[in-house]
């Protein structure tokens, strides 16, 4: 395969005006609606989709693609600046990401995640172009035991996602499955907790709630204290970039965060979201010190953006194999191309050589564009958080509850919003954290689909997910993963002596 | 806060309780055969069971420790005014139209944000303005027109 | 003084804004005034648009008003639907029905706010039929399926529970006496993909494009009366021995249908646009549709009632037979 040749020919179709500027278009719109929370590339996409209509296939592609991977990068920013998640992808940077901001090191945070991000993007672009093909058939295997089995892996790296109390972290995750159970019943068809509203019918939204209990609701914790205060002191010139210690922790953690990320975009289903928390969790179960997870560590934020980053291209390796998408954000991309009249299948990529390698080379141009762009706006994100929070917040809020509204145009979403607001300052009040919420919450959609589908399949026997090679594989280490944090603190208390306090709840 | 964090124990287990009633009318099915209660009853008993070891650990708790300095107690008034007026925005936001009651959330948010008059004004007109050229013109998203005044 | 003045001048105002309330109010004889928003209650670029696409444009130029599509996803239709059912009956909203939300969703969901009866119908547009899908290597037609199907369990995929999909392959286990495991998927295409990759060993979908072919996916039989040009091989049930039905109940179909009440001229004349369309463009109108994998079949706002309350009556019985209710 002349995958040189093929990227010459990307260079070329990407070089060629306007699809230039249609790339930068859509890496600066990403950026911005990744910064706003609340507004996200499903709900831009969607509004942009028509429009593409009157352009051709490839500009129209690189266009929308750029929105999708800008957004990634963005969404980091009001992360780490005010602690609340641009995208939902970006939730886990916000707990180290701030902290670091909170230390004067919100240019470290910024520009190592803005590294990342093109390092793993680009890595991940390489993948698609080499592998697409094979990835694909690897992924083909992965049937609802596989999925389950997946999902019940991450289930146990859930834990390291909280710094506190397990078991707080446990009650959260708990009432995340629930709350993720309500909603149309896929497997029957019944509504579940649904009360007879349009609503929730399709489920709770995932949106609403999240801007609820990260954005709102940090907004309410902060307007406690003394509203005139600057949040952060603003850090000198030479802390405004990562310095080499920084990347000294970073790099492993990056590398570790492509993979990741590259792995689950692939499947269906899985997606930035779940690369993101996977990746955190796994940089604080190999750290040599995950005790300061959640306190500012930068593996925190360099692993779990990079992941998030790496993600998207591997979400177009479905796309482009069987014309399958693997979340909401390529249904949407695939109904664009099926409105060009182009529906794509196995020999999508062999019909459509100029779309498919100018997407490719768009992606390396329009990475590179984000890092040009994102750096330099370091200073001046840096800057913003000289504002006093009293200016801050209102426009934080309203933020908020435009991107939730543009969503469904929902008044109803805003209540739910609003909601969740409050169970997350009561959240934030009594020490339970948000995060194994909002991952459960993610998660139990797939975790009990792909359960009941492969007890459907298997007519009720659990052999299912051991008779597989790669469900048993999956499901051993998932056993594996769950036991250690027991069998830790078993041998602990064998052989050390007072359990620390902080471990006791 | 930590003093009361039995009674959010407490508090979990009622929730349970609630799960697992709708979750078993639901019909859960069997372990071999899920139903659609299945996955809401595990998860509402699970949460009861932890619910309640929660309860133990920090009643017994709050006997040893003494608080520990929280953010101080919850300044309710605040809280129910931001939340009230989130509310009132969802409702009023159809029929007064995105320009008019996003300039008077903003006033409002604003002054229960203590900030003065003079910023308060100034930070609304501009802010409602940006925001609806920016969402309105150049995203073309559609926000209500009021029924009230047409725009 | 001034008080009175100001008062007098709001009246003068309130009064010339009845007028011209009533003025807009007349305004139908001159109908399109303004555009035309044809709500589709799915999300964007699925099947929905597709159908619609091709006509958007020159239905606009021919009724001489933009028609601009709103997406209002959510309950497998539901919620769109509910939207138009809401709307003022003068033109300005239709409703771009898929039959979830319009016809199913009334027979399965308690609590729809609306039923078929609250809308006019305009125009069929297209109905694709639904088509058993083998992998290419283990059967070659759908009697081999079945008479597997006999000896041991098989396990299909469809769309949803109690979707079209799912009620045709229920329909053609009552008739041929087979019994098989039903594992819903998410839509957009998975069902297929669960097949491809072999974890189920048959799907009911509509088309599954470029999927099928030597190694990958078998299209095998039809749900349609007549055969399909997109596929010419594969039989329809009828031609399997399978009761014959009127229509195709069991197809994708997309149409257009307005509120309740839309005076007939309105009707008529968006109709008319429409008919117009086709009659000028009727064969680029059917490339594109057919390049989408959707079988064009124009009908006006009589015929489209007919095929509506069939295929509500159909789904009704069979809903019963299955003793499902509403929930």
């Amino acid at each position: 395969m002349d995958v040189l040749g093929h990227l010459t020919l990307g260079f070329s179709v990407i070089l060629q005006w306007p699809n230039p500027g249609y790339c930068f278009l859509g890496v600066l719109v990403g950026t911005l609606i990744g910064v706003l929370p609340g507004l996200g590339p499903v709900t831009t996409i969607a509004l942009l989709l028509p429009s593409t209509y009157y352009l051709n296939d490839t500009s129209a592609i690189i266009m929308l693609s750029g929105v999708y991977y800008g957004a990634m990068y963005g969404g980091s920013t009001t992360s780490i600046l005010v602690n609340i998640p641009g995208e939902t992808s970006s939730i886990v940077t916000c707990l180290d990401g701030h902290k670091m901001a909170l230390q004067g090191r919100a240019g470290a945070a910024l520009g190592i995640s803005a590294f990342g991000s093109l390092i793993g993007g680009s890595i991940s672009v390489a993948g698609l172009m080499i592998g697409a093909g094979l990835l694909a058939q690897a992924a083909l295997r992965f049937g609802p035991p596989e999925y389950f089995a997946l999902v019940f892996m991450s289930f146990s790296l859930l834990i390291y996602l909280s710094s506190g109390s397990p078991l707080k972290a446990t009650i959260m995750a708990l009432v995340g499955v629930f709350l993720g159970t309500i909603g149309t019943d896929f497997i029957t068809g019944e509504p579940r907790f649904t009360y007879g509203s349009l609503t929730i019918m399709d489920g709770i939204g995932l949106v609403p709630v999240i801007m609820g209990v990260f954005g709102i609701a940090e907004v309410l914790v902060n307007l406690e204290g003394e509203v005139k205060r600057t949040v952060i002191k603003p850090p000198k010139f030479k802390n405004l970039l990562p310095n080499l210690r920084d990347w000294r922790d970073s790099i492993a953690p990056i590398f570790r965060g492509t993979f990741i990320g590259f792995f689950l975009g692939l499947l269906p289903g899985g997606g930035a979201i779940m690369a993101s928390f996977a990746s955190y969790a796994v940089e604080k179960k190999i750290s040599k010190h995950p005790e300061k997870f959640g306190h500012g560590a930068i593996e925190g934020v360099a692993g779990p953006e990079t992941a998030n980053n790496s993600a998207v291209a591997a979400c177009y390796v479905p796309l482009v194999s069987f014309g399958i998408p693997a979340n909401v954000v390529m249904a949407l991309i695939l109904g664009a191309l099926m409105i060009h009249g182009i529906r794509p299948g196995p020999t999508f990529i062999a019909d459509n050589p100029n779309l498919f390698w100018g997407v490719v080379a768009s992606m390396y141009a329009g990475n590179a564009m984000l890092l040009v762009l994102n750096l330099p706006l370091i200073a001046v994100w840096v800057r913003l958080l000289a504002i006093p929070y009293s200016i801050l917040f209102p426009l934080i809020l309203l933020f908020c509850v435009i991107g939730v509204y543009t969503i469904h145009n929902n008044i109803w979403e805003l209540v739910i919003m609003t909601i969740f607001g409050f169970i997350g300052y009561m959240m934030r009040k009594f020490k339970y954290e948000g995060a194994p919420f909002a991952f459960a919450l993610v998660l139990t959609p797939v975790m009990e689909n792909s359960l009941r589908q492969s007890l459907l399949m298997s007519e009720g026997s659990f052999g299912i997910f051991f008779s597989r090679p790669i469900a048993c594989t999956l499901m051993v280490a998932g056993i594996i993963l769950f036991s250690l944090p027991a069998v830790h603190l078993l041998k602990q208390r064998a052989f050390g002596g007072q359990i620390r306090k902080d471990q006791r709840l | 806060m930590a003093k009361h964090d039995h009674l959010v124990a407490l508090f979990w287990v009622a929730v349970s309780i609630f799960i697992c009633e709708e979750s078993i009318r639901l019909d859960p099915g069997s372990l071999s055969n899920p139903g659609p209660g299945l996955i809401p009853l595990g998860s509402g008993l699970l949460l009861g069971g932890f619910g309640i070891v929660l309860f133990i650990r920090t009643f017994r708790a709050r006997q040893e420790e003494k608080e520990t300095v929280s953010k101080g107690g919850i300044r309710w008034q605040e809280l129910a005014l931001a939340l009230i007026s989130l509310i009132g925005y969802a409702f009023l936001l159809d029929y007064l139209g995105f320009l008019l009651i996003t300039l008077i959330w903003m006033v409002f948010i604003c002054r229960v944000g203590k900030v003065g008059w003079k910023k308060t004004f100034f930070i609304s007109a501009v802010t409602t303005s940006l925001c609806y050229i920016l969402f309105a013109h150049f995203l073309d998203i559609r926000f209500p027109q009021g029924v009230f005044l047409g725009f | 003084m001034e008080k009175r003045r100001k008062l007098g001048i709001l009246v003068v105002a309130v009064f010339c804004m009845m007028i011209c309330g009533f003025s807009f109010a007349s305004a139908q004889s001159k109908f399109p005034e303004k555009y035309i928003e044809v709500v589709v209650p799915l999300s964007p670029g699925g099947g929905g648009d597709l159908s619609f696409i091709p006509f958007k444009d020159r239905v606009g130029k021919a009724l001489g008003q933009p028609l601009v599509v709103t997406h209002k996803p959510g309950a497998g239709g539901v919620v769109g639907t509910t939207f138009v059912s809401k709307a003022k009956a003068d033109g300005y909203t239709l409703l771009f029905a898929n039959k979830g939300g319009l016809i199913s969703a009334p027979l399965l969901k308690k609590g729809i706010g609306y039923s078929m009866a609250d809308f006019t119908p305009i125009c069929l547009l297209t109905r694709s039929p639904s088509i058993v899908h083998v992998k290419w290597d283990d059967y070659q037609s759908l009697q081999d399926f079945i008479k597997a199907a006999k000896t041991k369990t098989m396990k299909y995929a469809t769309y949803g529970a109690l979707s079209v999909s799912h009620m045709n392959v229920l329909w053609l286990e009552k008739h041929a006496g087979f019994h098989a495991v039903h594992i819903p998927s998410g839509g957009a295409g998975e069902a297929n993909v669960a097949l491809l990759g072999g974890h189920v060993d048959m799907t009911c979908e509509t088309s599954a494009g470029k999927l099928i072919g030597p190694g990958k996916i078998r299209a095998v039989a039809l749900s349609s009366p007549k055969r399909w040009d997109l596929y010419p091989d594969v039989p329809t049930f009828a031609e399997l021995g399978f009761p014959a039905l009127k229509g195709d109940p069991f197809s994708a179909m997309y149409s257009l249908w307005a509120p309740k009440g839309t005076p007939k001229e309105i009707i008529d004349k968006i109709y008319g646009a429409f008919k117009k369309v086709i009659d000028e463009n009727g064969e680029e109108i059917a490339k594109e549709i057919r390049n989408a994998e959707l079988n064009l079949d124009f009908q006006g706002p009589k015929e489209l009632g007919e095929v509506a309350q069939e295929e509500y009556g159909f789904l009704k019985k069979m809903y019963e037979e299955m003793g499902v209710t509403p929930k």
